[in-house]
């Protein structure tokens, strides 16, 4: 597999072959830069090739979501053993999130395709986390799990994120997949504030997660470097809103 | 313009006409004797796409060629104005006679 198709689909189809030619040329010297292009690149959903502005919109609004949810899961797993003002402070950022992906979704028209198109794309992207959530809330609710033991303790709460981690990612894949045709998209300033929730959410995970590390964490290292991991995602999505803010006119 | 180094040795290359991803690395050879990296290169293709300075016109096969379009050559001109400007400065500075 070349290295190549670690960039984004829409980036490769625009350019992929011809960096292909470029990388054999160039050789395994060119690998480290590739890398950090490719990295660049995902960071920067809005700098894609895309047919218009709508669709960068989407895009960046999409990546955000991604980033801060990873950073709210990240800072609820640190805090996890902290006293329960950490978890309400994080459930004001899920509600953040809510309302980012709420103000980033496009609208659907006023029509049966459109509502159809919902339930096929609902039913198609999240009918597995949906199934692996509930088999985990039957689990532990019917008893069938014993959570007194380790192993099957650690499998429940793996499934329980990954359920959560499936659905956002399935969300994400739901937003920027919606039919043009058939759902309207929403307004720059409507984006922008999306997307300006959502650095809002993901600076107050860091601070929380800081604070946590400063004030009675078991591994305040550990706990430090998630903050600051967590600062590094807030400075993403606040360059994706300056992409936001900076479109150029004329798609 | 706010461009980076790279996106202003592409631009410059495409101020002879169009050129495909290839052949404008191997134009910014013959200018600097360096080649851009494969990830720098593409990297301001399409930063400079975006920013609706280039745009792609047909092209054979699977190399699509690009041109610098009236913004990127307005862009590229204050770029160059302003890098004439700041040499000369620097020059005159150094006590060099910037003709």
């Amino acid at each position: 597999m070349s290295i190549v198709r670690l960039y984004p689909v829409a980036f490769r189809q625009r350019w992929g072959d011809e960096l292909e030619a470029e990388l054999r040329a160039a050789g395994w010297r060119a690998w480290p830069g590739l890398v950090v292009g490719i990295l660049d690149m995902w960071l920067r959903p809005a700098l894609w090739p895309a047919e218009s502005r709508e669709v960068r919109r989407t895009r960046v609004a999409a990546m955000a979501i991604a980033v801060t949810v990873a950073g709210w899961l990240v800072a609820h797993l640190t805090t996890e053993q902290g006293s329960a003002g950490y978890a309400r402070v994080l459930d004001g950022c899920a509600l953040g999130v809510v309302l980012g992906l709420g103000l980033a979704a496009p609208r659907p028209r006023l029509s049966r395709q459109a509502f159809s198109a919902v339930l096929r794309h609902a039913v198609h992207r999240l009918a597995a986390p949906a199934i692996l959530g509930a088999v985990v809330l039957i689990a532990v609710h019917s008893g069938l799990a014993d959570l007194a033991s380790l192993p099957v303790r650690v499998v429940v709460l793996t499934g329980w994120w990954t359920t959560w981690a499936l659905g956002v990612v399935q969300s994400c894949r739901i937003l920027v997949h919606l039919e043009p045709e058939l759902f309207l998209p929403p307004r720059p300033v409507r984006s922008q504030w999306a997307v300006g929730v959502l650095a809002a959410a993901t600076a107050v995970a860091a601070a929380t997660t800081l604070v946590f590390a400063t004030a009675g964490a078991h591994s305040p290292a550990l706990a430090t470097v998630t903050g600051f991991g967590l600062l590094g995602s807030t400075a993403v999505v606040a360059a994706a809103l300056h992409d936001l803010r900076h479109l150029p006119a004329g798609e | 313009m706010q461009a980076t180094d790279a996106q202003t040795l592409v631009l410059c290359t495409l101020a002879q006409g169009p050129l495909h991803g290839y052949a404008i690395n191997m134009a910014i050879e013959d200018m600097t004797g360096k080649r851009l990296g494969p990830g720098s290169l593409y990297g301001a293709l399409a930063r400079l796409e975006a920013k609706h300075l280039i745009e792609p016109v047909d092209g054979e096969g699977r190399q699509q060629p690009v041109r610098l379009t009236e913004a990127g050559r307005t862009a590229l001109e204050a770029e160059l104005r302003s890098m004439a400007q700041l040499a000369d400065q620097g020059l005159r500075r150094l006590g060099v006679n910037p003709a």
